[in-house]
């Protein structure tokens, strides 16, 4: 008799994101981390086999029902392939059929891409450092100890890993309108659709950490308001009539509020912003605007109603029973409404990333990045390790001022800025 | 380390170039190390890929049209043992060749350019097609070519002054507008004079009527609302 294969619905913030994903385009994200020698493919091909009989996601294809799509478990290889120039492609298609996520490598680096539909920042970084921790073992022997954020491949399948924890903490005591107004959107010449520029800054923690302390915010609220200022001018420089808010998208990780193992999306977003039909802002004024926004609006009652929200309309009978086809249509129109336009950027800062001692002798540096977003608008990622923020701006567009100005008020702060760039 | 003299930032030293203002990267010790640094990330040739991409596309139309070309007059052939209505093919599908082949060839391809190289096939076409047709009466000479000279020159004229620094859209639209109301007279015009009549305009004339008052109203539209006696009395 064939066997039933194991089948997960996708979570509510992974819903979108088959539907609107195009021949060229899908909402990707990326982990890396460099080691301090060559990748050999041989052992990382054998780290990601080992993993993959442990972890469930990683073992998952995207599939399409006659309403919904769905993760279906898969025993199809998964080989690492060699990194491209443009990192973040379009993941699925012909050469990977419909995996969620490639594994790939160049010189001392290993990176995971995942489609969001698959998992988010937090369940990405946990792919990574237990890929990373058994290429580890299996290259130098390095017996790696129980820590925070790895799993071991001996380790038990825990159910909660694979659970939709929006649907089990949200409340539904009332629903938050999503009624925004229109963002500043950065217009420029498009580079092709194969084309991402990534630029990396690399910033000293500590001396960004104090001078975020001088203003009294976290350093994710100073980063957000630099980003918000060099839009501001990049808007003012191109002398639209019509001036929009400037608004910086930022995903926050609820596994910090409910006590969720899940290794699948677990995030809801916040938009800070300025209003510049207000008036002019200074650094200042943007700085104690993102910072009381983002106190204001991170609270469990205000995001639990957010994700009520959201469900709503998953549980809406009328959505449900449309085919496949149409509710495809409805929610790219969605997206088109309530996604990308709402806001100017995004920015997701995965924080400090911890290792055990017995990876971090053999770890260079932990990169996160946002793959290229639908209009090419230019977005952040950073994560930091061994003292250092790594901030990946990736953008669609050739002209660079977003990233330029945001760059040089570092530097204008007396905060030192080493750039890389994969647009040689 | 090099620094970037224009954005202050220090650059990695696989790059060439500032990514941030393009400005050139030049260190005097640099230049001394000979050692070959690898990139952050591999280098690709992505206009290689890109191009290749054009290329199977070309290369696809082609065969699709090829086969067009080959099994018409083939089938023709068989069943009337002679070429009828493949005449009529072959030449159309050299022209829709001529009209789709360049446009996904041309790197950087301008809408100018592509209309230049329609106007051309369609030229070569026509004249073709009328002697297949009415061998003994020149309708592309007295009709066609008149017609597509007045739109081809229209387009060039309305893409010259849209690429203006100080253009102004309205004045362009109103433009446009003139131009479309002209040419129906145009029209007329030539057909009536094919087939021999008397030139009297009837149908052509009101719409030129229509198109210059439109066009009139919106240039008074664009003047006025230059002038602030006006927005100040009018302002709503």
């Amino acid at each position: 008799m064939k066997q039933t294969k194991n089948w997960y619905r996708l979570d509510n913030a992974a819903k979108i994101y088959p539907a609107v994903r195009t021949r060229s385009w899908s909402g990707n994200f990326r982990l890396s981390i460099n080691l301090t020698e060559e990748i050999d493919p041989i052992i990382l091909q054998q780290a990601l086999n080992d993993l993959r009989k442990r972890i469930v996601n990683l073992n998952l294809e995207l599939k399409k029902g006659v309403f919904w799509y769905f993760l279906e478990e898969t025993d199809r290889p998964v080989f690492v392939e060699p990194d491209k120039q443009s990192p973040c492609m379009r993941i699925g298609g012909r050469h990977n059929h419909d995996m969620p996520y490639r594994v790939t490598y160049y010189n001392k680096r290993i990176a995971i891409e995942l489609f969001h539909a698959l998992a988010d920042g937090t369940g990405g970084i946990i792919f990574l450092k237990s890929l990373a921790a058994r290429y580890i073992h299996l290259k130098y022997h390095e017996d790696i100890s129980e820590f925070d954020g790895i799993i071991s491949c001996d380790s038990q399948v825990l159910a909660e890993e694979m659970e939709d924890a929006f649907k089990r903490y949200a409340k539904f005591r009332t629903v938050k309108s999503r009624s925004e107004l229109k963002g500043y959107h950065f217009k420029g010449t498009q580079l092709p659709y194969e084309q991402t520029s990534v630029i990396t800054g690399i910033i000293p923690f500590d001396v960004l950490y104090k001078k975020a302390k001088t203003y009294q915010v976290t350093v994710t609220e100073l980063i957000v308001a630099l980003m918000i200022e060099s839009f501001m001018k990049c808007q003012s420089e191109s002398k639209t009539h019509i001036e929009k808010p400037v608004k910086v998208s930022v995903p926050i990780n609820l596994r910090k509020l409910y006590p969720s193992k899940t290794l699948r999306n677990f995030a809801l977003f916040i938009n800070p912003g300025i209003e510049p039909r207000y008036g002019e802002f200074t650094l200042e004024e943007i700085i104690e605007e993102v910072h009381h926004f983002m106190r204001m609006n991170n609270k469990e009652k205000y995001l639990n109603a957010m994700m009520c929200k959201n469900l709503s309309d998953e549980y809406n009978p009328l959505l449900r029973i449309i085919p496949l086809g149409l509710k495809n249509m409805a929610m790219y129109i969605a997206f088109k409404k309530y996604g990308e336009t709402l806001v100017s950027s995004t920015f997701s800062n995965l924080g400090r990333v911890d290792l055990p001692p017995e990876m971090a002798k053999y770890t260079e540096r932990v990169e996160f990045m946002l793959g290229r977003f639908m209009s090419g608008m230019p977005s952040a990622a950073a994560a930091s390790w061994n003292g250092n923020l790594y901030i990946n701006w990736t953008s669609g567009f050739r002209e660079k001022n977003v990233e330029r100005g945001f760059f040089t008020s570092l530097v204008k702060m007396g905060i030192p800025v080493k750039i890389e760039s994969n647009l040689i | 380390m090099s620094y970037c003299v224009n954005c202050g930032v220090e650059l990695d030293q696989s790059l060439k170039h500032c990514p941030l203002c393009s400005t050139p990267v030049i260190n005097p010790n640099d230049m001394k190390d000979n050692t070959v640094l690898l990139p952050t990330y591999p280098i690709e040739n992505v206009s290689m890929i890109v191009h290749k991409i054009r290329f199977l596309s070309a290369t696809l139309v082609s065969a699709v049209l090829l086969t067009a070309l080959i099994l018409c007059p083939l089938c023709d052939y068989i069943i009337y043992d002679t070429l009828t209505w493949s005449r009529y093919v072959i030449p159309s599908v050299i022209f829709v060749w001529c009209c789709s082949i360049p446009p996904i060839l041309i790197r950087h391809n301008k809408l100018v350019t592509s209309i230049l190289i329609d106007f051309i096939a369609i030229v070569i076409y026509l004249p073709v097609m009328n002697m297949l047709t009415v061998p003994d009466r020149d309708w592309f000479m007295e009709i066609a070519l008149p017609i597509l000279a007045y739109l081809f020159l229209s387009f060039i004229l309305l893409d010259f002054l849209s690429h203006l620094p100080k253009k102004n859209i309205l004045y362009l639209i109103s433009l446009g507008i003139f131009l479309i109301g002209f040419l129906c007279v145009m029209i007329e015009y030539v057909i009536l004079k094919f087939i021999n009549k008397n030139i009297d305009f009837i149908w052509s004339l009101p719409a030129l009527i229509s198109c210059m008052s439109v066009a009139v109203l919106l240039i008074i539209i664009s003047r006025l609302s230059k002038v602030s006696s006006v927005r100040k009395h009018m302002h709503i």
